[in-house]
């Protein structure tokens, strides 16, 4: 007999029980599936992890010449032209919050597969972390869908590259991966 | 006890607090999608943005993913959310309602993940410190409702927890 939280609402029911008494969702433990899950979304979000950096985020056209920026091609000019904190903004936000949050899932992912946890406030701390920060990696792409909007005269306009949907996809996949991640896991297994 | 994380909060008249706050966001939501967020001048020549022409304009140009997916971040979902607070707010006002209540506490707890507009208005800062060197930048009236509405959701979503709005489901219409 033991007692388990419900994800949802956080209500406490019976270590036996399905659906929550309060809510009425499903409350059980599902270790490899949400495993499973989570790993999946991550491993789709290395792969556009890839082109997302690689392909121009959006392309400027100017009198019929069309130039790309990539996310970090964009952070070097911005640093370059002395925009330091907007620089600083989009390199954390784009560049170092994804590339983290990929690294700490597949860490956490490995302490559930392993069932060995070393310090439970820390892995608690890294996923909260993650659920926290995980969404600000988007502001590139809405500042790619600003910029397409206003600047689209006949002399100079703004188009989105093929990163700006790599990256789009990138961002959705991590976040579907730590959604799939039932925190309640780490909990179970540092316990143990 | 094991992970320091606060168990149990007591607000008093919530549903009252609720109902104020998740209608004035969707008055400001209202605002933010009718009028422009900014204006640039550039050259002589002037452009505009609105959210939803932003959103549409980029399924013109063949960007259906991004566009498609903004469209349910930055319009659907902060509606639905806020659409569904007052919802269940009004209706513990009333103390009627328990299963849709119920079901709308689900439909938050689910939506309150996706709502993005607060990444949104910092996204519209970025983008103005990018053209501020070539263009005028004018702010319009939107981007005060914007920013005012993001202010109203980081209050309802970073301090009300959603066990709160339990407890005050299960006080209302008590447990079975």
């Amino acid at each position: 007999m033991g007692w388990i939280r419900c994800p949802y609402c956080g209500a406490t029911n019976d270590r036996e029980d399905i659906w929550c008494g309060r809510c009425g969702l499903r409350i059980t433990l599902d270790i490899r599936g949400s495993l499973h899950k989570s790993l999946a979304y991550l491993l789709a979000a290395v792969i556009f992890y890839i082109p997302a950096n690689l392909y121009p985020i959006l392309q400027t056209t100017k009198f019929s010449n069309v130039e790309g920026s990539t996310i970090i091609g964009g952070v070097i000019q911005m640093w370059a032209e002395g925009d330091y904190p907007v620089a600083l903004i989009i390199f954390v936000a784009s560049v170092l919050i994804p590339l983290l949050k990929i690294l700490i899932l597949f860490y956490l992912l490995f302490t559930i597969w392993r069932r060995r946890c070393k310090n439970f406030a820390q892995e608690m701390l890294l996923y909260h972390l993650i659920e926290l920060t995980g969404p600000w990696s988007l502001i590139d792409v809405f500042v790619v869908v600003l910029l397409v909007a206003l600047i689209h005269f006949q002399s100079i306009a703004i188009i989105p590259g093929i990163g700006a949907s790599s990256f789009a996809l990138m961002v959705f996949f991590t976040l579907m991966a730590s959604y799939a991640l039932d925190e309640r896991i780490l909990g179970e297994i540092c316990e143990r | 006890m094991r992970c320091k994380a606060l168990l149990y909060r007591h607000r008093a008249a919530l549903d009252a607090i609720l109902l104020a706050l998740s209608s004035t966001a969707l008055f400001l939501l209202s605002l933010a999608n009718m009028a422009p967020l900014l204006r640039i001048d550039f050259g002589g020549l002037s452009s505009h943005a609105l959210m939803l022409e932003a959103i549409f304009d980029l399924f013109d140009k063949g960007f259906v993913l991004i566009s498609f997916f903004s469209l349910l971040v930055l319009e659907v979902f902060p509606w639905l959310l806020m659409g569904t607070l007052a919802l269940f707010s009004f209706l513990t006002l009333l103390g009627r309602g328990k299963e849709v209540a119920k079901a709308a506490l689900v439909l938050v707890e689910i939506l309150r993940r996706w709502s993005m507009l607060d990444i949104f208005f910092i996204a519209i800062l970025v983008a103005m410190v990018k053209v501020y060197q070539y263009a005028q930048i004018h702010f319009g009236l939107a981007f005060w409702a914007l920013g005012l509405f993001v202010v109203i959701e980081v209050y309802l979503m970073e301090t009300i927890r959603i066990e709160e709005l339990w407890d005050l489901w299960e006080r209302r219409y008590g447990v079975d």
